[in-house]
């Protein structure tokens, strides 16, 4: 015959789901509390004695689920705040990478081409979604797609539909394909 | 029944530091004193106990002092008051004033 304690503590086990430590010690816990109330019941057969525990010491599957939330409270705040945080930072980074890709870029001038315009060390923000240009405007282009250097210049002629002439150096005059143009400056820190 | 054991939890958590700052029980001995003392008011199920037992002591306001186990696979764990869960209970009795005052003055001074 089963022991109505042991089958009791089942059922409030199952429901408390608890990691292995502290489901020893809560169990032995609660079993010292039940032996004591059978210990000072009248209650006869397994059937008696689970009613009088069920009574005296509520629904099991209650009871259970108490200990659950009051145990588990911190380990599924930590849980749940941990994935909230992990999946946050994914999408803010896949947003700033692919606004970094496609929309704008901040680039650091590390030469005198455009200067008085853009001074070396000044920092500035390159708008890519663009292929409208007028003559002043400031430009970031990459000339070879293999070599990794980018290059600033002053947009001087736009008429031909291919080509971007610009001025280096105040009066460097290069051609540039508009498929290589990068973007154009739109704020700087000049 | 319902918004008498909502009220009854309320308090109990007041009522199991009180016992427990005058010295260290453990589960049993506390449901015991707990309905003993309050003449039965809070002899609630006393499984629920146990619940309020762990969530005091993952906040602090309670310690386990020492554990008896017995070789039968039971454990006698003996719980202490904190010097956090004083402060809680030195705060609750204020709190009890309060609400012990108004509720009087509101329910009307014949019960009181």
């Amino acid at each position: 015959v089963p022991d109505p304690i042991e089958l009791y503590l089942d059922e409030v086990m199952t429901h408390a789901r608890l990691g292995p430590a502290d489901q020893k010690a809560i169990r032995a816990e609660l079993k010292e509390h039940l032996r004591q109330l059978t210990s000072i019941s009248d209650s006869q057969t397994p059937t008696e004695v689970y009613a009088m525990l069920e009574n005296e010491f509520g629904n099991p599957a209650d009871i259970g689920k108490g200990i659950a939330s009051a145990k588990g409270r911190l380990r599924s705040y930590l849980k749940r705040k941990g994935r909230r945080t992990a999946v946050a930072l994914a999408v803010t980074l896949l947003v700033a990478f692919s606004v970094r890709w496609a929309v704008a870029e901040e680039y650091y001038i590390t030469s005198d081409s455009v200067a008085p315009a853009l001074p070396r060390g000044s920092r500035c923000l390159v708008y890519k979604l663009t292929n409208s240009f007028q003559p002043g405007d400031v430009i970031v282009y990459q000339p070879d797609a293999a070599v990794k250097n980018h290059y600033v210049g002053i947009v001087q002629q736009t008429g031909d539909p291919e080509m971007l002439t610009v001025i280096r150096h105040g009066n460097q005059s290069e051609r540039v394909a508009r498929s290589h143009v990068i973007g154009r400056v739109i704020l700087n820190t000049r | 029944m319902e918004g008498r054991s909502q009220f009854l939890k309320g308090c109990a958590r007041t009522l199991v530091l009180q016992l427990l700052s005058e010295r260290p029980m453990y589960g049993y001995e506390i449901a015991t004193a707990l309905s003993a003392r309050s003449q039965g008011i809070f002899a609630l199920g006393q499984g629920t106990l146990y619940s309020l037992l762990y969530s005091l002591q993952a906040k602090r306001l309670i310690g386990v002092s020492r554990e008896e186990a017995s070789p039968d696979g039971r454990l006698r764990r003996y719980y202490k008051l904190t010097a956090a869960g004083r402060e809680r209970l030195a705060g609750d009795r204020i709190t009890w004033q309060d609400i012990a005052r108004g509720m009087r003055l509101v329910l009307g001074g014949a019960s009181a």
